[in-house]
């Protein structure tokens, strides 16, 4: 039979191996889920792709209710009209949410238009969706 | 050849496979020297998932070896970098919970947590460099880097608003620090019988270290894996952000060649090369140079990433050879044995004081808590509440003062010291103070943003938007009180009218001190910096807003004065920014609606009096401006 000490030592040790393998798997699997299945390519957290062509993709987004044109800065702060512009859906599904809290039974609307490095426009959301109707998050 | 082990045959084998494969298969309009690098990627590449075997090993992980020397080092530059990060951070507290939105970076947090708010979020970064203070100086390390990893992550995760990638890299450096043996009670070994080390020979087994070089060279092999990349490779990506300073675009323009695809390639090789070479210790000679002046790189283009080259270069304090530490220690053997016998004297003698010892220990804890109070923010209560329970966390379970409870003490008072000394010489409080006002102007809050500014007025009394934008509140006010006093009289209530019109005439007095209080500190910003157009923009905007009013009033005279000093100031702010913007748009737009009021208000005066008098009938109302 094994001291106490060394079932101590080889307990810990086991325990470490754990810590070990997770961080580890969580480090593969998280930078992995982005190019597998992440489905908002444009959010690029936790998958260390710093200065990736993504970044540079610059969009325009205009919110309307009930067609007529928000003021996103007299809602939200700089920083999340920021984010907007980069396109995180998350970030984008909580501001249409947000207006549609404020503005109970309107039609909220997003128009968002994006330009690529080389000029390549894509449209991500033509306002074709009223998100209050069909609900966001 | 011969010295060559086996492994390292198979490598150089693999890369020369591939190297010759990516030639024959090269692109003709592609230049050699972009193949070449691509090619010796893929060979690193290889290389690298060869050597990734040994992560499975456990001696890998348990055998590692760091000297202490090296831990120390490593603890003082790395947590010296996060305690003035962290309190640069307290600029962005505006962006959290701002009209009550937010959103985390883990959908979970926004249901479990409250929602952050700006002074909550103040506490957190004032607290984490506070702690980071104390890890520096190596007191009772490992609360405090657990408390600070806890808060970190809260801070990171909280809000999306924070999208550094690096801050998200540091939450798991710290996470990792939490198990880095930064105390001498960790295994070394050494068996307790054996005599002292001599200085920088003391070797600790960790394999959170281990597990740090890991977690960079995960960073780097992610990072290169993104940059495989047509939009990165042909330096489309990279020259993205480079053309926007100065002296890099002039370059681009000027030398013959792509310039941006060569350097571009360059970095992804730089990134391969670096996971290869911390993975392994006897590359660890190579990744000194190729990462700290990768890092360098960067940070001399001027990316607006905060500290994040820093914190990279400092990571390479790890892979710098033992022997330089070694070398460290017996050089300055004398100095840190003398500092080490100093302290633990005075800790000796302090608890020797028996129970006066306690008075003597509160007396230092109450001296750092007090100068937590010259800091410029209202939530200094809460901070110094929980700084004293972290100071006083070594006094639980004991009955008698020790030394540890002095250098607790000592290490209270120099973490509150470094807050201040930040405070007094950094302009974060300033921004932080600037960035709320301006976020609260933006979502209509009136009252927080006046809040705001007579806070930024007492850290900032040269910043005369402060004043400005306190002005017009105030004015705001005083017409509310008038319209007040207007019902009340049509009501008959003649005492509360009265008591309504005194208030407005003494809020407008207020405000007019305002606008005279701005006016001095435009004043006084041009003659400290006369190259500070926002102030000459301001001044004429100012002046523009007062003619306006005394047009209102009908004081002609002065309004004239009043525009032709705003036409003055818009034309200043011209000369010091030229170039197009959205203030030299404001300051055109004030010149000319100046100018254009002044010739009518000419115009008028030209004409007799009679047709002014038809002219003045036929006018659109709201033209007040003309002389009755």
């Amino acid at each position: 039979m094994a001291p106490p000490a060394a079932c101590h030592y080889y307990s810990a040790v086991r325990r470490t191996s754990i810590f070990i393998g997770l961080f580890l798997a969580i480090q593969l699997a998280l930078p992995l889920s982005y190019y597998t299945c992440r489905q908002d390519t444009f959010d690029e957290r936790f998958a260390w792709r710093m200065f990736s062509p993504t970044r540079f993709i610059k969009c325009s987004v205009s919110f309307t209710v009930n067609g007529k044109r928000e003021n996103l800065h007299q809602t939200f702060h700089e920083a999340w009209v920021n984010l907007a512009k980069r396109a995180r859906r998350d970030v984008l599904w909580h501001m249409a949410d947000r207006l549609c809290h404020d503005n109970k039974g309107a039609d909220v609307r997003l128009r968002m238009t994006c330009r690529a490095l080389h000029g390549k426009r894509s449209q991500p959301y033509t306002g074709a969706w009223d998100f209050c109707r069909a609900g966001t998050l | 050849m011969k010295r060559l082990g086996f492994e390292w045959k198979v490598r150089l084998g693999l890369g020369a496979v591939v190297l010759v494969v990516g030639l024959v298969l090269r692109a003709p309009d592609v230049p050699l020297v972009n193949d070449l690098l691509v090619s010796l990627d893929i060979w690193l590449f290889l290389i690298i998932a060869y050597d990734s075997r040994a992560l499975a090993r456990s001696e890998f992980w348990y055998d590692f070896e760091v000297p202490r020397a090296k831990l120390g080092v490593f603890r003082v530059v790395f947590f010296s970098l996060l305690a003035v990060d962290s309190w640069r951070q307290i600029e962005h507290v505006a962006r959290y919970g701002a009209n009550n939105f937010n959103v985390s970076h883990l959908p979970w947090l926004d249901a479990v947590l409250p929602m952050p708010t700006s002074s909550g979020i103040l506490v957190v970064f004032l607290l984490q460099s506070y702690l980071a203070a104390r890890v520096v100086l190596g007191v009772n390390v490992k609360v405090p880097v657990k408390l600070l990893t806890v808060l970190y992550g809260y801070s990171y995760f909280i809000s999306q608003t924070d999208s550094y990638q690096h801050h998200y890299l540091l939450f798991l450096l710290l996470l990792i620090s939490c198990f880095v043996p930064w105390h001498r009670d960790a295994p070394t070994d050494t068996d307790p019988g054996d005599p002292e080390p001599a200085p920088g020979t003391e070797v600790v087994k960790s394999w959170a270290v281990r597990l740090l070089l890991v977690q960079l060279a995960f960073l780097y092999g992610w990072a290169a894996i993104a940059k495989l990349d047509y939009m990165w490779l042909s330096g489309d990506a990279f020259a993205q952000p480079l053309k926007a300073i100065p002296w890099m675009n002039y370059y681009a323009r000027n030398m013959p060649g792509d310039l941006y695809a060569t350097p571009a390639q360059l970095v992804l090789l730089a990134e391969t090369t670096l996971v290869l070479a911390l993975l392994n210790r006897r590359l660890w000679f190579w990744a000194i140079p190729v990462g700290v002046g990768l890092h360098i790189g960067i940070e001399l283009a001027g990316f607006e990433i905060g500290l994040f080259s820093y914190y990279m270069m400092s990571m390479y304090l790890l892979v710098v050879p033992n022997r330089a530490y070694r070398f460290v220690a017996q050089l300055l053997k004398g100095v840190t044995a003398g500092a080490r016998d100093a302290l633990r004297r005075a800790g000796d003698k302090v608890a020797g004081l028996g129970t006066a010892s306690w008075a003597v220990l509160a007396l230092v804890v109450a001296i750092g808590t007090w100068l937590l109070f010259l800091l410029p923010f209202d939530e200094v209560w809460f901070l110094a509440l929980v700084t004293l329970v972290v100071a006083l966390s070594p006094l639980w379970r004991r009955r008698s003062p020790d030394r540890r409870h002095t250098a607790s003490a000592v290490a209270h008072v120099a973490g509150c010291a470094l807050l201040v000394v930040l405070s007094l010489s950094t302009s974060a409080p300033h921004e932080m103070y600037k960035q709320l006002a301006g976020s609260y102007r933006r979502l209509g809050d009136r009252n927080a943003m006046f809040h705001a500014y007579a806070k930024l007025a007492k850290i900032s009394p040269d910043f005369g938007r402060s004043y400005h934008y306190m002005g017009d509140v105030l004015r705001e006010r005083s017409e509310q009180y008038k319209d007040m006093a207007a019902k009340q009289t049509r009501k008959g209530d003649s005492s509360a009218a009265e008591a309504s019109t005194r208030k407005a005439a003494e809020l407008l007095e207020r405000a007019n001190k305002n606008y005279a209080e701005a006016l001095a500190a435009y004043h006084r910003t041009h003659e400290k910096d006369p190259s500070d157009y926002w102030a000459y923009l301001w001044e004429a905007l100012l002046h523009e807003e007062t003619a306006q009013r005394l047009l209102t009033k009908r004081k002609l005279a002065e309004a004239k004065g009043e525009y032709q000093k705003a036409i003055a100031a818009a034309v200043h702010t011209l000369k010091l920014k030229p170039k197009k913007g959205n203030v030299v748009r404001a300051a055109r737009r004030i010149r000319q609606r100046c100018r254009a009021i002044l010739q009518r208000m000419q115009q008028n005066r030209k004409q007799p009096r009679k047709t002014r008098r038809r002219r003045r009938r036929r006018a659109p109302s709201g033209q007040s401006y003309q002389d009755p």
